[in-house]
């Protein structure tokens, strides 16, 4: 039912909205009920690969709500002790791999599907915390990725303050999950995108790249989770990213489908109608989201985050945009020019003259 | 210069006649007279057919002449104002007193008591139609004693004998007052005549003059269908909710949002009757609407506190709204075309003066504006609604009425091209009234109703529909007994039967990934009996008290899961099922519960009133979003999910002044609320088969002060109110999971302190009046984000407590102008333009605040949403066509 509630539910007030009130009626304003308290940020997974950049811990502040300029101050929370149980009393030791970031080595990884798992953390102050035992279970594998390219109509507010349609153009990415049916599931999906693109190549002796790889890091823009409670043995068909439509070339994405147990889905699906939630009527009130951390000493402390225990299930998709080639309300596209010593390097961030694999 | 003025000033009574008829038709001595001396005489033409005057007047007093004038036609004259005359048929009774008057000596007026006691009774019917007239006043001048007429018509008042004058005054009728010698018990019915349209917005109250002081009735408020198209109307749809929402202690979470808040209560507190028939949602169009149709309505009555035993099944109040009777005279057809709907009615006599029929429909049209909007998805978009009434009353015989009323209402609204929300009321109700005898009155009523509500969507392979609905009958037998005038003895007892089906999920495809599921369906049976004493122990002193009696049966087939009690109820948490068969209890729940009133005269023109009730609710609104949706489901109690109990003390002090025309009141309460539905946060509650364990039980405490002035019969009318109130909810379990704000108690979705309300209307001319209405109150209470995280690079935002901040306050002002089309007596085609602006200063108030990043990974903006961000225009037509 969730999905019923969330994905429909971002534009469900909005036409009542514009038949009564058809000059903008959503004027933004400012509001700062920041506090300066700050608690522990908690972001922590273990997961049943051993891959340093699935186990890790991040641990931060909380930064004040500052809604006028918009601005995060990721405080980094360094020289902290963290250590993860199973229910059998081992022990594995995380290390910080730089400021506030904790990674689990391969060297200490020891851990399986079945197993629980409780993480516990030491701060330089002497503050204990730990998060309540998690079990890690396999996640089912990804049948298959599809695409489907679509128009997105918004409505925008143009320069002078009118609402106009602006047509956004976008291949919506989705997993296709055949949900095993003796067991209640719940899946947290996350999206990573591999941008290739090309230079005008250089007629000289020993041409630097001009073809390139640029890595996008995480392309969903909101948490993506789903429970089988309305599917269950059947097909999920979950929609988890959209790939821009901007350039006529090949786009990697890779999505990774996580497990989850009952209290996490709970946190990230909280997480994810925060995220969707447009303040209609028909949302339910925003509320604080609670994890699964506490202080050991004084369980009235706030502590935001989750630590997770989860089966890790992954695939890969190549979108060759070029068949979609030209998009509609955009100008020819015009392949940029190569820098004489780093040829595309330069252009996007993140970014190889290696062929990643499946290119 | 000063002498045409002094005249025009003076008293009718006083104008001095100097004339001579000779075979003269008698309407032409009238129309001479009208002229001659600038008055306005209304009578109808056929009761003049035919009478011819002689006669010769010198210098005489014009009531006087009228009498002598008016003797063969059988016609009394009323002077009604320095300029008006109103001439009504004389009855046989008053002819009586006329010759008996000189026989018998009079009563010892100083001394009534001492005379043997008779009884007054008769009905009050309007002339035209022949409807009886409910809320008359009838007053016996000398004792200042008096009544109202009940919803037959009928009155009955026990005097000693002795010579009266007899006052009955109406809502927009000529006030009939006439001498009564009465040495025995007798009946005496009365017909009034509608005033021309000069004289209609003059009276507004359906209730005697000085009801506010005079009866044990507290926190009720009365609106007759006047008063309510007196209020300046949204789109220039006249609007029974929106009139409530203008009376102190009732508020609403926001603009189109569905229901109201009555003292600190929620939506689904309000027992909202339609000619006896409970609706589930009193809305049409998410709350833009209400679903009364304000052509079939009579009159509304809500009773805030000092709820008669009559009613239960609510915490906080009761919505009574009467449907009319047809005409049972002559066939009329009416009807309004306004920007957004179109109304028609077709009311007339099946057998003249004993069976009449009245047929009323709706329908909207939302979609044609919808399509001037620049958003393709809303231009996608298409909505309707329409609802449907008709009643037919027959008297059986001068001791049996027979009334049978239904209602059918259908909302449906697609958003996009994709959801449809619909919605839909069918009920039926049979009534039958039988007198006894002048003290003894009985009614039976049978209703069965549905409310049907549902969801569908048509993205494959998300396509579905998903299904609700209640289905209830109801029978109830109510007596009144008066044997004397001091005891009013009230009882009766009630039966109602539920089915409830909370959400049944298809999908609508074989493309469908959905499987269908379907919640339980659940039973139950509310029963209750009461009794209800009001004795007058002296002039000064009366009181009320009843006790309503409430059993509730929660019945099978069912299933009730067993939670472990160690830990937080949870899905997870479930260990056993039980499973109960059909027609088995399931669970039983009993509950009494008092109501008291005492009334305190403190001389002629005030009083203090002081009452308790207690109320149980047995079936609950289930939502957590701020405003109601047509999706949330109504669950009946159960083992864990308990009654809600209210009991309320009230005490009020009210006066009034300048002849009645000025009522004061002011009233303050405080309410204890239990077993108030809450809910976890982020709780899931649609399709949830362990739907118990996310909801929390909360107490609630509710206080409040409500002071009003309201000004009655005179060219400007209306009321201004103030109110200061509070709605606090605690919600303390046993674990962090089952506690809310740490156990402390929270501002509810609707607690609004201060609200002002203000309603005016001003007689122009006698054809045009301007109405404006004015309201202010505090922003409801919002959950703001305090900080920020990041988790995975998605930011987090970490909101308050619940309801710790309030969104900005809310203000706004209404007008309407009315224009009649004439103001002919007794004209066969009448019409009326009106034309209104809501939210005149186009305020840009704010619905909510919500918190939207503009780009992914940004702090969230915060935005708030008006619903209404501009001044709205309307113009709607109104015609009424007699035959």
């Amino acid at each position: 039912m969730m999905r019923l509630r969330t994905e429909r539910k971002s534009w469900l007030w909005a036409p009542l909205l514009a038949i009564l009130c058809l000059q903008a009626c959503v004027e933004p304003f400012e509001l700062e009920t920041g506090t300066e308290k700050q608690s522990l940020v908690v972001d922590g997974l273990i997961t049943d690969r051993n891959d340093t950049t699935l186990n890790k811990v991040t641990l931060s502040w909380t930064a004040p709500y500052n809604g006028v300029d918009g601005v995060v101050v990721k405080e980094p929370v360094s020289g902290a002790s963290v250590m993860l149980y199973d229910n059998k009393g081992n022990l594995m030791q995380f290390r910080e791999s730089y400021s506030g970031n904790y990674v689990l080595d391969e060297s200490e990884y020891d851990a399986r599907p079945g197993e629980s798992y409780t993480l516990r953390i030491w701060l330089p102050d002497g503050r204990e915390y730990a998060s309540r035992p998690e079990l890690l279970t396999e996640a089912p594998p990804i049948r298959d990725l599809g695409y489907t390219y679509k128009e997105f109509i918004e409505v925008v507010k143009n320069g002078s303050g009118e609402l106009v349609e602006q047509t956004e153009l976008g291949f919506e990415v989705r997993a296709e999950v055949d949900d095993p049916a003796n067991a209640q599931n719940f899946y947290r999906w996350s999206t990573k995108g591999i941008l290739e693109y090309h230079t005008i190549a250089l007629e000289i002796k020993d041409p630097p790249p001009s073809t390139c790889w640029s890595c996008q890091g995480r392309i969903n823009k909101t948490a993506v989770a789903a429970d089988d409670a309305q599917v269950n043995g059947n097909k999920i068909s979950q929609l988890v990213a959209v790939v821009p439509a901007d350039i006529p070339t090949r786009y990697q994405a890779t999505v990774q489908q996580f497990s989850l147990t009952p209290a996490a889905f709970e946190f990230w699906r909280l997480l994810q109608q925060q995220q969707t939630s447009v303040g209609s009527i028909f949302d339910p009130p925003p509320a604080r989201i609670r994890g699964n951390l506490y202080n050991a000493s004084d369980p009235e402390e706030e502590v935001y985050g989750y630590f997770g225990a989860s089966g890790v299930a992954e695939k890969s998709l190549i979108i060759d945009r070029v068949r979609y080639y030209p998009f509609p309300r955009r100008g020819p596209y015009e392949v940029p020019m190569s820098d004489f010593r780093w040829g595309c390097l330069l252009l996007n961030p993140n970014s190889t003259s290696i062929r990643p694999p499946g290119f | 210069m000063a002498l045409p003025h002094a005249q025009a000033q003076q008293e009718a009574g006083q104008r001095l006649v100097t004339a001579t008829y000779t075979n003269e038709p008698l309407k032409a001595v009238l129309l001479d007279l009208q002229e001659q001396h600038a008055l306005r005489i209304f009578y109808l033409d056929e009761w003049l057919d035919g009478v011819q005057v002689t006669h010769t007047f010198v210098a005489e007093p014009l009531p006087v002449v009228l009498r002598k004038v008016l003797t063969e036609a059988h016609l009394t004259a009323i002077l009604y104002d320095p300029r008006t005359v109103v001439l009504v048929p004389r009855l046989s009774t008053d002819a009586d007193t006329t010759e008996e008057r000189e026989k018998s000596p009079g009563p010892d007026l100083a001394n009534p008591g001492r005379g043997r006691m008779i009884t007054l009774s008769g009905h009050v019917r309007e002339a035209k139609t022949g409807e009886p007239s409910i809320g008359a006043t009838v007053v016996v001048e000398e004792l200042k004693k008096g009544t109202a007429s009940d919803e037959k018509g009928y009155y009955t008042l026990t005097i000693p004998a002795g010579s009266y004058t007899l006052e009955v005054r109406s809502v927009g009728m000529v006030p009939d007052k006439r001498k009564l010698q009465l040495l025995q018990s007798r009946i005496v019915d009365v017909e009034l005549f509608e005033v021309s349209n000069e004289l209609r917005e003059v009276e507004v109250s359906a209730v005697a003059p000085d009801q506010n002081v005079k009866s044990l009735e507290m926190g009720v408020a009365r609106l007759s269908i006047k008063e309510i198209k007196s209020v300046p109307a949204f789109l220039g749809e006249v609007d029974v909710v929106r009139s409530v929402l203008a009376m102190p202690g009732v508020t609403t979470v926001g603009e189109g949002a569905t229901g109201f808040n009555v003292r600190g209560g929620s939506v689904d507190q309000n027992l909202i009757l339609q000619d006896d028939a409970p609706l589930f949602n009193s809305s049409h169009l998410f709350g833009f609407f209400s679903v009364f149709n304000p052509d079939m309505v009579e009159d509304v009555t809500l009773y805030r506190a000092g709820i008669p035993s009559r009613y239960g099944g609510r915490v906080s109040s009761v919505l009574d709204v009467k449907m009319r009777d047809g005409n049972k005279k002559i066939p009329v057809l009416s009807g309004g075309i306004g920007l957004l709907s179109s109304r028609l009615l077709l009311e007339g006599p099946i057998v003249k003066d004993k069976a009449s029929f009245v047929l009323g429909g709706r329908g909207a049209y939302p979609g044609l504006l919808l399509r001037f909007v620049p958003d393709k998805s809303v231009r996608d978009s298409d909505g309707n609604f329409y609802d449907f009434n008709a009643k037919l009353s027959y008297t059986l015989s001068e001791k049996d009425q027979l009334m049978l009323s239904g209602y059918l209402s259908r909302d449906s609204f697609r958003f996009g091209t994709d959801t449809t929300y619909t919605w839909g009321t069918a009920t039926g109700t049979l009534k039958w009234s039988h007198t006894f005898s002048n003290k003894l009155f009985s009614t039976l009523t049978g209703v069965a109703g549905d409310y049907a509500y549902g969801v569908s969507a048509e993205t494959v392979p998300y396509n579905f529909t998903l299904d609700s609905d209640i289905k209830y009958k109801l029978l109830k037998a109510d007596v009144n007994y008066e044997p004397s005038a001091q005891h009013k003895i009230g009882l009766g007892a009630s039966s109602t039967w539920y089915n409830f089906n909370s959400g049944e999920l298809k999908p609508s495809s074989d493309q469908s990934s959905l499987v269908q599921l379907s919640m339980p369906r659940e039973q139950s049976l509310e029963a209750a009996a009461y009794l209800n004493h009001e004795y007058t122990l002296s002039p000064a002193i009366s009181v009320s008290y009843g006790l309503r009696y409430s059993s509730y049966f929660n019945l099978g087939p069912g299933r009730v899961y067993v939670y472990n009690p160690e830990v937080p109820r949870r899905a997870s948490s479930v260990t056993d099922t039980l499973h109960f068969a059909d027609g088995e209890s399931i669970k039983q729940y009993n509950y009494l519960e008092p109501r008291a009133s005492v009334r305190v005269a403190l001389g002629e023109n005030s009083s203090v009133k002081l009452g308790y009730n207690r109320m149980v609710q047995y079936i609950h609104l289930i939502s957590n979003t701020t405003a109601v949706s047509p999706m949330d489901i109504w669950k009946t109690s159960n083992p864990y999910l308990k009654p809600q109990i209210g009991d309320q003390v009230a005490l009020g002090y009210f006066r009034n002044l300048h002849d009645n025309s000025i009522e004061l009141s002011a009233e303050g309460y405080y309410k204890r609320l239990h077993n108030l539905v809450e809910y976890k946060d982020g709780a899931r509650l649609l399709l949830n088969n362990a739907l118990d364990a996310d909801l929390l039980p909360g107490d609630g405490k509710a206080y409040g002060l409500e002071l009003m002035i309201r000004r009655k019969g005179k060219k400007l009318t209306g009321w201004a109110s103030y109110t200061y109130s509070r709605s606090l909810r605690r919600v303390k379990g046993p674990t962090p999971e089952e506690t809310i704000n740490s156990g402390s108690y929270f501002p509810s979705n609707y607690d609004k302190p201060h609200d002002f309300t203000v309603v005016l209307n001003q007689q122009l001319s006698r054809l045009i009046s301007l109405s404006a209405n004015f309201t202010y109150s505090t922003g409801r209470p919002v959950t703001y984000p305090e900080s920020v995280s990041m988790i995975g690079g998605l930011l987090m935002v970490n909101y308050s407590d619940r309801n710790q901040h309030r969104i900005p306050d809310y203000h706004r002002l209404d007008v309407a102008l009315t224009i009649d089309g004439t103001n002919k007596r007794g004209a066969k085609r009448l019409s009326s333009w009106t034309l209104s602006v809501y939210n005149l200063y186009g305020r840009n108030n704010p619905y909510s605040v919500f918190f939207k990043p503009a780009y992914s990974g940004n702090v969230p903006q915060a935005y708030k949403l008006s619903v209404i961000g501009s001044a709205v225009p309307a113009i709607t037509y109104n015609f009424k066509i007699t035959k």
